[in-house]
Order: C-alpha cells, then structure tokens, then sequence
C-alpha cells in the first residue's frame, strides 16, 4: 500500500514536470527562431566559440576559425581565435596595435565592419598604412586580457597595445559552470535568466550598480588582480617596447549622471601614477540622455553599432599622441 | 497506463500551473537589462 502510494507521488511529480520542460523547451526553440534573447545568446556563445585554455590566467579562449551567428551578427575567428582575419606574425611596414579587451572590444552584437576596431583601423590608415589585430574575448577580466597577450599576441611584435577597460573587469577569473549541460537546454537558460531578473527586481543589491560597485571595494579580489595584470603589462611595454595605453568604456546604463564615476576615478588614477596613459570615455558620452539608444537590443547593454562610432571617434586621437 | 487515467486531469491542471507561473516570469521580467554582464553559463 506505501509502495503503491510512493509510486503514485512519484507519478504526480515527476511526469507533468518531464511533460512540462519537454513542451517548454519545443515552445522556447520556435519562439527563438524568430525572436533574439541575449542570455540564449550568451548561452550559445559559451557553448560554441569557447574553448577551455590550459592557462588557468587565460580561463578561456575563442575556437579557432570558427564561425556563427550570435545576436543575428556573425562572428567569425581566425587561426588564433581572434575576431579577425589571419594575419603573418612577421610584421610588415604598416603600424601594427592590437586591442585587448571584453565582449565590447570584441564587438559582441555589431558587425565586424561597425565595431570600433574596425572603424578605427581605416581611420588611422589613412595617414599611415595600420594593422589593428582584435583581440577582445567576451568574459574577460584584465588578468585574462594581459596573459591572453603574452600567450597569443606578444608574438605579433606591436607598435602599440591598446586596453580597453570595462567596470567589471575587476571580477575574478570566471569559473566554468559546475552544471555542464546549462547552455544547451533553452528552457534552464531561460529559467536562469529570469529568476536573476526578478531577484533584481526585488532586491537591489543583485542589481548591476551594486554589483560593479562592489568589485572596487576594500577587500574585493578583483581589483588588485587587475592592478598587478596592468602592471605586468606595463612592464612588458618597457621590455618589447610597445606604447601602452588605456582606454576606458563607459558603462551604458545612466550616461549624464554616471554612477561609476568613483570607480574609474580610481582605475584613472592607478594607471596615471603608473605612468601608463589613460582616456576616459565618459564624459565624452554625458551628453547621451537616452543611452538604450546605444545598446545592442533592449536586454542587451552592449555598445551597438552608434556606440562603437563614438567610441572610435573618441579614441581616435588619443591612439595619436604618441606620434 | 492506469494511473494516466486516473490522474489525466491532475496532470492537466499541473502542467497548466507550470506554464501560468512561465509566463507570469516571462512577461514581469521583461524589461532592459537590469542585472550585471554575466556569463556564468561556460
């Protein structure tokens, strides 16, 4: 009789919840067909362009020559899993910089000829022949960016090493999931997604200004990793002979009033007393009073293609100074 | 087979309980990106 009871729990639990996520999953899989949902796309990124790296600092890299479309864009990756085309490690006359960067510099939601490093490659070669190499990896933190570059781009022998700096690169390296099978399933995607929404909605302290501001803070472990990447790049500058500088991107959420102001008055000042040269694009952007005007899409927060027009416009002359 | 036919209208009604709650979540969610860039999923 307990048995027979058991079973029949057993039943009422578990089958509508099978019958429930088999049918959500299908539901889901139609409706994105037609619809672009970033989390998924994040999801689908992970799963298909990234690749574990031995090199616990690196965490992870792009696939090799592969190829999707992510966020209705493709991104395409070259020999050494940079967004770009392969090019010959030997340099030829032209000026040679590479960018090191997050999902922004990476380009993540625009097309390769609307991204920033795209844009700005034209623009200085038309005073003087320019190879900008893309070295932008969605994720990455400063300590991933720098060993990212001793691993994969040190080789190419730049004239300059432009980082592009981002609030949350002060996390620490990502882990990776400890459930494997997350981003094929839709519907725990979408679960996951939601539910940090909501969180958010209800709780302040999980929403994004919280968050970044947190990774600045006394104690935070982020932060001084980033330091220390910076410094070792620094140092690597002086022993290639590379000029290195710095960019920092603006976080797309509240542009006039920017709340991390703080914050990247601290990473302003780290790099200045470094002496290692620093522009921050903030101000530049004061006068946006409709930033989701510059997203990727109205859950996505990344720089869209007007964005990425700015951000070379802005940057444009500082890549100069040192001529 | 049996406790399909007895239990069709229970699992009906949760099923049913499933997808309200779903799209309860779907439609008070959606709204601009308001959590932090995360990419837990790897």
């Amino acid at each position: 009789m307990r048995l027979r009871r058991a079973v029949e729990i057993g039943f009422l639990v578990f089958v509508p919840l099978g019958l429930f996520l088999v049918g959500a999953e299908l539901v889901l899989r139609v409706y994105l067909s037609r619809n672009i949902v970033y989390d998924v796309e994040m999801s689908r990124y992970a799963v298909r362009l990234k690749v574990d790296s031995p090199n616990p600092l690196v965490g992870h890299h792009h696939r090799p020559n592969a190829e999707e479309t992510l966020m209705g864009v493709p991104l395409r990756t070259n020999a050494d899993g940079f967004r770009d085309d392969d090019v010959p490690i030997e340099k030829g006359a032209q000026r040679r910089i590479i960018f090191l960067g997050d999902s922004l510099t990476l380009g993540w939601g625009v097309r390769k000829e609307d991204t920033f490093e795209h844009l700005l490659e034209a623009r200085l070669s038309e005073r003087e022949p320019t190879e900008v190499l893309n070295l932008g990896v969605g994720n990455y933190n400063t300590t991933q960016e720098v060993n990212l570059f001793i691993e994969k781009g040190a080789k190419y022998d730049p004239d300059q090493v432009v980082l592009f700096y981002f609030i949350n690169d002060a996390e620490p390296v990502p882990q990776k999931s400890r459930f494997p099978g997350l981003g094929n399933y839709r519907i725990v995607t979408f679960y996951w997604s939601r539910m940090k929404a909501l969180m958010a909605r209800f709780s302040p302290t999980t929403g994004f200004q919280e968050y970044y501001a947190a990774l600045y803070r006394e104690g935070a472990p982020g932060w001084p990793r980033s330091q220390q990447a910076f410094l070792a790049l620094k140092a690597l500058s002086e022993e290639q002979g590379f000029d290195l500088r710095v960019v920092l991107l603006p976080e797309l959420h509240e542009l006039v009033d920017y709340p991390f102001a703080k914050e990247y008055g601290q990473v302003a000042d780290f790099l200045r007393e470094n002496d290692i040269p620093v522009r921050d694009l903030t101000p530049y952007f004061q006068g946006e009073t409709e930033p989701q005007s510059l997203w990727v899409s109205r859950d996505d927060a990344h720089p869209n293609a007007r964005a990425h027009r700015l951000i070379a416009d802005y940057t444009f002359d500082f890549l100069l100074e040192t001529e | 087979m049996s406790l399909l036919k007895k239990y069709k209208w229970h699992l009906v009604v949760i099923v049913g309980l499933y997808a309200a709650v779903t799209l309860w979540l779907f439609f008070f969610t959606d709204s601009p990106q308001s959590v932090p860039f995360e990419y837990e999923i790897r």
